[in-house]
């Protein structure tokens, strides 16, 4: 019902009026105006449209606010493309993509790679060297021992043994004239599974954006970026998962235009005899780190955060945190093996709401 | 300044306007139906005021779903580590189930107030 349409049948029923009847007339209307008004501006003068889907073997899912149904569908159809096409490439577990062609016969010869997949492998040796090893890009030959894609095995002591020569990035041989990765060892294989779902986020970011897109989440399992802010308000409501108590928010945070994700214990996993073994390995010893249950990190890209999630959580809290400290607008917290939480910084901390 | 007749039908009907536009949003909390996707696709929409066991052709078999006094679960899956059904009842809206291996996802739809917009998990 319009505000115009009220106005009129009070004319049809009433005739000649008063001028206080007219100005009463228009107090009725005034109200339905503010009245209609006030329950468009709930839901706010954007709207939110959501679409998830599962890519990368996990659960994406992609929001945006808009005034435009039509070219916010468009948008985020776009975005889970990119997404598809990013995985095509990347993924480890797909025989026709570039990755699972260098994992085939790096060892044979340099692969090229194009300029897209050849930086991100470049922009991860890089994190692998600041780390000190404790993400690296090359743990595939132990990810592939442990099988947590397809549910998990404890693997024997002396398979990890041998498996444990075959990761190191300083192993990578990279030709920047052709853009191409090769290994020196026979049976490396490198594994994106820590930074590719960040990449995955930032490239669905963008997409959003040449559509026209300033306020969205790309959340790729626990690697969201984020832009822009949620209708009325300055900032969209992002929550912390907490690592023991399955659905129930450890913190939430108020962000905008930032990368925030989550790495824990808790994503995949399974237990022999009361021990969880998860998919967070330590490269040194072949065995998952035990220093956390979950460290989640804030960083200007998804990929950085994803990356440096996975860094710090190898790391223990300590030297974690010092990890996150020196890395430029990098931060985060650090939940340890007893639960005690550790900052980089006291900001973050009183950003944190419960 | 004396109500009319004719005005208070007009606010009577506003109100009853205003109340209909409010209630989805009083009632978004507990969602009737549940939305049920396969490999990405929509197949069902299950009425959630009916205490039914659904199933769903996943990617590897069947995925049994129960509901029961307005929440849904998974009762039994195909797949190897069993996380959808350890995720247990859900109910509120914005909930969401998901079988990654055979990709059976089960949405409650709508928006919890005070909820995130989004989790890093």
């Amino acid at each position: 019902m319009s505000a115009s349409g009220a106005q009129s049948s009070l004319r049809t029923k009433r005739g000649n009026r008063t001028s206080l009847e007219m100005r009463k007339g228009a107090l009725v209307v005034g109200i339905s105006v503010a009245i209609l008004a006030y329950s468009a501006g709930c839901s706010g003068k954007d709207e939110l449209f959501r679409q998830s889907e599962i890519l990368m073997g996990t659960v994406v899912e992609v929001t945006v606010a808009d005034q435009s149904g039509k070219r916010a569908r468009k948008a985020i159809r776009a975005a889970l493309d990119e997404i598809r096409r990013i995985d095509e490439l990347m993924s480890a577990q797909k025989p026709g993509s570039a990755v699972s062609r260098l994992n085939r016969e790096g060892h044979e010869r340099a692969i090229p790679l194009g300029n897209e997949l050849f930086g991100l492998i470049r922009q991860a040796a890089m994190i692998s060297e600041a780390s000190g090893g404790a993400f690296d890009v090359t743990v595939g030959p132990l990810s592939g021992l442990w099988g947590f894609d397809q549910g998990g095995k404890l693997p024997a002591t002396s398979d990890i043994a041998a498996s444990l020569p075959l990761v190191g990035y300083k192993k990578l041989i990279f030709d920047n004239s052709t853009s191409s990765v090769g290994f020196s060892v026979q049976g490396m294989r490198v594994d994106l599974g820590a930074i590719a779902k960040g990449y995955a986020a930032d490239r669905a970011v963008e997409k959003l954006r040449e559509d026209g897109i300033r306020d969205a989440i790309v959340a790729v399992a626990g690697d969201l970026r984020i832009m822009g802010a949620r209708p009325g308000k300055e900032f969209w409501k992002i929550g912390v998962q907490h690592p023991r108590e399955n659905g129930r928010m450890l913190m939430t945070f108020e962000l905008r235009d930032t990368a925030i994700d989550t790495s824990g214990d808790y994503e995949r996993f399974f237990t022999v005899d009361g021990v969880r073994y998860h998919h967070l390995l330590d490269p040194a010893t072949g065995m998952p780190a035990r220093g956390c249950r979950s460290v989640t990190v804030l960083a200007p890209t998804a990929t950085e955060a994803d990356a440096c999630a996975t860094a710090a959580f190898v790391l223990g809290p300590e030297k974690g945190i010092s990890f996150l400290r020196a890395r430029p607008g990098v931060r985060g917290v650090i939940v340890d093996a007893n639960g005690r939480l550790h900052w980089t910084d006291r900001e973050l901390e009183r950003m944190a709401r419960p | 300044m004396r109500l009319l007749l004719g005005d208070a039908a007009v606010l009577a009907v506003l109100a009853a306007a205003v109340a209909a536009l409010s209630l989805p949003r009083a009632a978004a909390g507990r969602p009737s139906v549940a939305q049920v996707e396969s490999s990405g696709r929509a197949v069902s929409s299950l009425d959630l005021r009916k205490d039914a066991v659904h199933e769903i052709e996943g990617t590897l078999g069947v995925t049994r779903l129960e509901v029961r006094g307005g929440r849904v679960r998974v009762l039994s899956s195909p797949c190897p580590r069993q996380a959808c059904r350890h995720g247990g009842w859900i109910g509120e809206a914005g909930e969401m189930l998901v079988c990654l291996p055979n990709e059976v996802v089960v949405r409650l739809p709508g928006v919890r107030s005070g909820a995130p917009d989004a989790v890093s998990r």
